[in-house]
């Protein structure tokens, strides 16, 4: 990884501006005519995983195959849009939300740590492959960012993370607009985390190189430079403080949310920053070999916390729904100086009951 | 992976996560303490600090976050009760076996900072393990402590853990009392719980306290101490959670915002209350 690979090097050593209002990142300007030209050298790079609709029942971790595309169905019904593997440009879905995060290409939701094979050890230490994650918002992207923190910089460095991480190139698309109404990113606090970024000029797109990697992708298609800048947008929910602390033995308020939680963990899964895991051995019918496996796990449920002999530290549902609002806003910013939500409100959008945790925390401000 | 066993072997501070540095150790003894634990020996030259703990693994079963509950660089024991999934099959190795091992992880007791001080030490059921390398090395460093008091909590005799260990500590001044919740079947042995058997405690600026048990135990015990006028600052307690990587990652051990396996699992009583 280089010095200056701002993607990659997310952090204080990191030389681009985080300042939203005047940014100096290099810009370039790209005719519409040349979008498979940039596509093309993207798929050079590797495999570009993109935000596409896919039908329920699809392997959204395959390529499209043709049988599943499906022009007669125009309104996607019963179809998800999210990011999987695309071959064509034209499949590129440039507007919405993905339903899931791409947190999956740097930590797969179950990830071998070692095999064994009677007391033979062998750590995993595949090359993952290179892929372009192609489209992703500012919310996702920082993800990133936060996910290094914690895998990255500090030690020991969690190798598998590394390696997956080292081989991916980010490409953000520059929200002008709020998605849709459950996004909060602007009360986050966002960084310009990716490698190139693209916004609509109408005839052209802008790119913005925010890394040494994007730079050499962009230089091999000779643009013209821009200087055009947008500010992110205005989002229509805002959370008021990330400043919780002292609301924590207010269980009254957090009671409105609590009730409705069904400990299901969608919020977890699709949380781009949720990475707790398990450790489990997974072997053959005999026992004699195997592998360790990383999964995901989720704080919401309530044996995430049980110890032998039987006692849930966190056995209340109340606890745990307060937990995951906690880690996110407050515990990850006592340790990196930095919130672990991104804003990105897919823990609303995905909830089976939609609570809206945002509110109930604004509401708590209001009775200060 | 290595296999050593006699030569000299230092466990790194800094460890890996899981993949990388599984030491697989022989079983150098095996003492039946009582039905359920098992105390496991190896002679094996290692650094750690009282109330720090291993992973300790089989492969194809899983790991299980044991405390070290010596106090020695030539040798680490590990008392493991056989409740769960892993232990009970690491209860079963005998000497000679193989355990997978990775650490020492974790925060434990910084003896050097109790140095000078009297000492307080409180253990209910297997968290005796953990606080007894505390008191190993108050043993061997007795003249730099003041008074040291000892008070264990067992449901019964039969319950107990290193009573082979009493004569050697009291010995050396130490005063052990004992409450036994369900039959006071031991010589001296108070019927009730530890918080029973605290009256004589009196609340002194220069003490350090020691507590490991059952979280309920840890609650009671302190809320009783701090009643007596003692500060948060001087009460030092194990807070032991199901540690998965240890590394403080996977989010399992957390206790508002800290990490059991890497901030803990022994905390300053304000650190988390």
């Amino acid at each position: 990884m280089k010095e200056n690979n701002c993607a990659s090097q997310k952090g204080s050593g990191c030389q681009c501006s985080h300042n939203k209002s005047e940014p100096n990142e290099k810009g370039f300007l790209l005719p519409k005519s040349q979008l498979s030209n940039l596509f093309t050298l993207l798929q050079e790079f590797g495999e570009v995983i993109a935000p596409r609709y896919v039908k329920s029942d699809e392997d959204a971790s395959e390529k499209q195959d043709e049988q599943s595309k499906d022009d007669s169905n125009p309104s996607h019904e019963g179809m998800f849009l999210r990011m999987a593997p695309t071959e064509n440009i034209e499949d590129v879905v440039w507007e919405g939300v993905s339903w899931f995060t791409s947190k999956k290409y740097t930590f797969p939701a179950k990830q071998t740590l070692l095999s064994f094979s009677g007391r033979k050890v062998k750590k995993w230490n595949k090359n993952p492959k290179k892929r372009v994650l192609f489209g992703l918002r500012l919310c996702d992207l920082n993800a990133f960012a936060i996910n290094d923190q914690l895998f990255l910089k500090q030690e020991p460095k969690m190798p598998f993370y590394e390696k997956f991480r080292k081989n991916l190139l980010l490409v953000g698309f520059w929200c002008d607009s709020p998605q849709d109404k459950y996004c909060f990113c602007d009360s986050m606090d966002l960084k310009h985390i990716y490698d190139l970024c693209l916004f609509d000029k109408g005839e052209d797109i802008h790119i913005k190189v925010g890394s040494q990697k994007g730079e050499e992708i962009i230089k091999k298609l000779a643009l013209k430079t821009d200087n055009e800048w947008r500010e992110a947008p205005k989002c229509t929910m805002q959370l008021q403080t990330t400043d919780i602390k002292k609301f924590f033995d207010k269980n009254e308020v957090w009671k409105k949310g609590e009730k409705d939680c069904l400990s299901c963990g969608d919020c977890t899964s699709l949380c781009p920053t949720c990475l707790c895991f398990d450790i489990e051995d997974e072997t053959n019918v005999s026992g004699t070999c195997g592998e360790r496996c990383a999964k995901w796990d989720s704080c919401m449920f309530k044996d995430f916390t049980l110890v032998a002999g039987g006692e849930h530290f966190r056995g209340e549902r109340i606890d745990r729904f307060k937990h995951r609002i906690y880690h996110k806003l407050q515990y990850f910013k006592e340790d990196f100086d930095t919130s672990m939500c991104t804003g990105c409100g897919r823990c609303i959008r995905g909830c089976p009951t939609k609570i809206d945790w945002i509110s109930l925390i604004n509401e708590q401000c209001e009775d200060q | 992976m290595t296999t050593s066993s006699q030569t000299d072997f230092t466990f790194h501070k800094d460890h890996l996560m899981a993949e990388d540095e599984i030491v697989f150790l022989p079983i150098d003894a095996v003492t039946k303490q009582t039905d359920d634990e098992y105390l496991f020996r190896f002679d094996v030259k290692a650094k750690y600090d009282p109330g720090q703990f291993f992973q300790c693994s089989l492969l194809g079963i899983g790991e299980s976050a044991i405390s070290i509950c010596s106090d020695s660089e030539e040798y680490f024991e590990l008392s493991i009760r056989s409740v769960g999934n892993v232990t009970s099959k690491l209860c079963v190795l005998k000497k000679g076996d193989h355990m997978g091992l990775r650490g020492p992880y974790g925060h434990g007791y910084e003896m050097d900072t109790f140095k000078g001080k009297n000492m307080i030490v409180i253990g209910g059921g297997s968290g005796v393990a953990p606080v007894r390398g505390v008191i190993q090395n108050i043993y061997k460093n007795r003249g730099h402590f003041g008074s040291v008091d000892l008070l264990f909590g067992f449901r019964q005799k039969s319950f107990m853990l290193f009573e082979e260990n009493f004569s050697d500590w009291q010995s050396e001044d130490m005063t052990i009392r004992i409450a036994m919740n369900e039959k006071a079947d031991y010589p001296n042995a108070t019927k009730g719980f530890v918080t029973d058997i605290l009256d004589h405690i009196l609340p002194n600026k220069n003490t350090a306290i020691i507590i490991c048990g059952p979280p309920i135990m840890i609650t009671f015990v302190a809320k009783v101490l701090l009643k007596k006028g003692f500060q948060k600052e001087d009460i030092f307690i194990s807070e032991e959670r199901h540690m998965k990587c240890a590394v403080g990652r996977c989010g399992h051990c957390m206790i508002h915002g800290k990490y059991s396996c890497t901030d803990g699992p022994v905390f300053r009583y304000d650190e988390i209350y």
